[in-house]
């Protein structure tokens, strides 16, 4: 192989590489977000549920 | 469970809720980003047009000397990369603010993916102008154990969970690592083998063309803005996760603190 081929097989390698990571960070960023407001809803129902029965009590 | 969600006075739970400068940077936080990635974008493709058609063929390397404008600029901002992680992991232990450990966390991230990017285009550079993949000289093997140290201070951060006592283990091996990046710059001064020395950024050579200066310049400036890029997105990964485990203690074992 001559020096062009290996130059153009590094420069693939690292940009598909950076755009991969890239990628990825995204759908660790999503999957967290998603999670997060799932877990926030939780919450929310939970202090609706308890301000529902400390409202029946009175 | 000794986690650093459930002791928030200790952790800088309160802190890391604050807003900092609110109202004054508040158009920075809206479109800073966008403007990060706009300019990292065009950076990344200028980089590429200066380095193949912007500076000159090397006599003696060829074509293959080219991939010198992104080889050097990674090695450099991955030492810097674990240069912060030195300096926050001593913060945190100081100040035990998790968003000092956040910091480290990322840019011990951001330092593996970099040096794992040095090695294989070093490795691809020497396959074609030494003829080997790998050879065990003192530049490549310090590079390779630094790598080792920062994969182990990843791992050790998976496996120890967002624990107090797992953050204050990395940070002393974020501190003590650190010990290796010295150790691999100088490894081509120290122990001279076939990696080259100070090729460019020395000055060591004279009659170097401006345009070869220009296009590392340039390589440096998009690597660092990549660099920061990475950094402000890992740095909220670890913001909304620590958040988010906060939220499901509450939830499962009605934990106040997480609140």
């Amino acid at each position: 192989m001559s020096g062009s081929t290996y130059l153009v097989i590094a420069y693939i390698i690292m940009w598909a590489g950076v755009l991969a990571y890239l990628g990825w960070i995204a759908l660790r960023m999503r999957g967290v977000r998603t999670e997060l407001e799932s877990v926030r809803e939780l919450v929310r129902e939970r202090e609706q549920a308890a301000n529902a029965g400390r409202a029946g009590d009175e | 469970m000794n986690t650093l969600a459930s002791d928030p006075a200790k952790s800088g739970q309160q802190e890391s809720s604050k807003p900092l400068g609110k109202g004054l940077l508040d158009p920075v936080r809206r479109y800073g980003e966008y403007v990060l990635g706009g300019a990292l974008a065009i950076g990344m493709l200028v980089s590429i047009w200066a380095a193949f058609l912007g500076t000159p063929t090397d006599a003696v390397q060829g074509d293959v000397q080219r991939i010198m404008y992104f080889h050097v600029p990674m090695a450099l901002l991955a030492f810097f990369a674990f240069f912060v992680v030195f300096v926050a992991s001593i913060v945190y232990l100081l100040r035990r603010d998790e968003r000092w450990d956040w910091l480290a966390r990322a840019s011990a991230e951001v330092g593996v993916v970099y040096t794992t990017m040095v090695l294989i285009c070093g490795s691809i550079w020497g396959k074609a102008y030494w003829g080997t993949w790998w050879d065990g000289e003192p530049i490549l093997t310090t590079t390779l154990i630094l790598w080792f140290i920062y994969v182990a201070y990843l791992l050790l951060r998976f496996y120890s969970g967002r624990t107090e006592s797992g953050a204050r283990n990395a940070a002393v091996l974020g501190i003590i690592g650190f010990v290796d990046v010295p150790i691999v710059h100088f490894a081509v001064t120290w122990w001279r083998g076939l990696h080259p020395t100070g090729y460019v950024l020395n000055g060591a050579t004279p009659d170097t063309p401006a345009s070869v200066f220009l296009a590392l310049l340039l390589a440096m400036a998009t690597f660092t803005l990549l660099y920061a890029f990475l950094l402000l997105q890992l740095y909220r990964l670890e913001r909304y996760t620590t958040e988010a485990e906060r939220l499901r203690a509450q939830v499962e074992y009605g934990d106040d603190s997480a609140s």
